[in-house]
């Protein structure tokens, strides 16, 4: 597996095309924090703060769903009122639970691993960043 | 290849249309929504005209002889591949073998009558007069000119080979460029050359009162129910040129608009068109929809064109942009 480091010159290459100064990018190993045009410095590479299968103030033996990207948090998908996947009922893995919505696109967040849908951990509609919590799924 | 699983009829291999033959006789065809089309060819990174499959009675099912990237649009069929549901409006790798099976349109905040399997690469069957799509009339193009039956077994196209591995999907157009009238579903109308020989009266009631699509209504033309049009005088005209979307008023006064389908020339009188910008609208609404006709003059046509094109601009951008990032990691 490629580190996610060896992609920083082709991002930043990306970054000067663009009119955006600061890029952050997240995920299980780690998080990368780029900047240019003296914007304000962070930690380069810290601790990510959630990822699937971390346990965060959750019920024991809980897995937390980490969002898989960015975008707002959509509990059912926008054809239809009812919920991908109701608080309390059994989810497969793989399962589409939400959707994260940027303009018109949907990415869908599924179950990383079977069992009951505990906790919904976001509101409906919620602009959401990488790895943060949406559910907690109890074995 | 794709092989067509289902006995279900009138499924057919469709792209955006033939539009250069009009000057031998010969009509546009394509897809039904050609917005559905488009999107899901830009989902795959396809051309947006790349060729596809049409699907209009359910269920139906295909089987992927290789593993395939495919894209479904249009009408909401609860797909799904291999017993796995899919979101509507997305894209979805296909394992060689597995089955993708649609059930009957669902209900939703917008439904639609048609659905559009595109694959990577798009559906490779020859093109005829400059086009993929399946021309009914004259039997040509498509695949082996007719309707898709089940046993036929349809060539692939090769991928653009780039990796569009993060699974996204559309907010459906529907939803997204909505147009209502009064709490139905609308088109917008440009008048049309005969437009003012009906009486006021008659077409004071065509803005007004709502149609519904009845059910001699096809690729060919959308016959409807309404208020009847009524001519000042009777007209005979001598058979003249029309293109789909054209609203065309016969001696009983229902309207009949020409569609995908529809043949390069006639002889009735026509009281407007609806606006290429809003046909795909029309072409998605199943038999009995209640709608509305709402003025529009040659601006507005062309404001509604620029409006549907920026937002297939931004759709691109968007699936271009978490594609590019998805290859990245």
């Amino acid at each position: 597996m490629t580190s996610p480091l060896d992609q920083i010159p082709r991002l930043a290459a990306l970054l000067a095309e663009t009119g955006i100064d600061t890029l952050e990018l997240a995920g299980p190993e780690g998080r990368v924090f780029l900047a240019r045009n003296g914007a304000p410095a962070a930690p380069a590479h810290a601790p990510a703060e959630a990822a699937a299968g971390e346990p965060q103030g959750s019920a024991p033996g809980a897995v937390t769903v980490a969002s898989p990207g960015i975008g707002a948090f959509r509990r059912a998908h926008p054809l239809h009122a009812q919920p991908l996947a109701d608080e309390g009922t059994a989810v497969v893995a793989g399962q589409v639970l939400a959707l994260l919505q940027v303009g018109a696109l949907l990415q869908p967040v599924r179950a990383p691993s079977s069992g009951i849908l505990a906790a919904v951990r976001r509101e409906d509609g919620a602009l959401t960043g990488h790895g943060d919590p949406l559910f907690d799924i109890s074995p | 290849m794709i092989e067509i699983l289902s006995r279900a009829a009138l499924a057919s291999v469709q792209d955006l249309g033939r539009f250069d033959a009009f000057r031998w006789g010969v009509g546009l065809s394509g897809a039904m929504d050609p917005l559905a089309l488009t999107c899901g060819n830009i989902l795959l990174g396809n051309e947006d005209g790349a060729a596809a499959v049409e699907m209009q009675v359910f269920p139906f099912s295909v089987r992927f002889e290789a593993d395939t990237l495919f894209a479904l649009t249009g009408a909401d069929c609860a797909a799904m591949l291999d017993g796995v549901p899919l979101l509507p409006w997305s894209r979805a790798q296909a394992k060689a073998g597995a089955v993708l099976r649609l059930d009957h349109a669902r209900d939703g905040r917008w439904r639609g009558a048609r659905a559009y399997l595109c694959v990577a690469g798009g559906i490779d069957v020859p093109e005829v007069l400059g086009s993929r799509s399946t021309q009914l009339r004259g039997a040509i193009g498509g695949f082996d000119g007719r309707m898709l039956r089940e046993g036929d077994r349809l060539p692939l196209g090769r991928a653009a080979g780039e990796s569009r591995g993060t699974e996204i999907a559309l907010v459906p157009p529907g939803l997204a460029l909505p147009l209502e009238a009064d709490g139905l579903p609308a088109v917008r109308v440009l008048p049309a050359a005969e437009y003012g020989r009906f009486t006021p009266a008659s077409l004071d009631a065509f803005w007004r009162e709502p149609f519904r699509i009845t059910p001699q209504s096809d690729r060919y033309g959308f016959r409807l129910a309404g208020p009847g049009l009524e001519p000042v005088a009777p007209m005979e005209l001598r058979s003249h040129g029309i293109v789909p979307g054209v609203i065309q008023v016969p001696h009983n006064g229902q309207p009949i608009v020409q569609m995908c389908e529809g043949q390069p020339s006639g002889g009735y009188p026509k009281v407007g068109t609806v606006i290429e910008a809003d046909l795909w609208r029309l072409g998605q609404m199943p038999i009995g929809t209640r709608f509305r006709f709402l003025a529009t003059d040659w601006d507005g046509a062309l404001a509604a064109l620029d409006e549907r094109q920026a937002w297939l601009a931004e759709v691109r951008r968007l699936a271009d942009l978490l594609s590019a990032r998805s290859a990245a990691r």
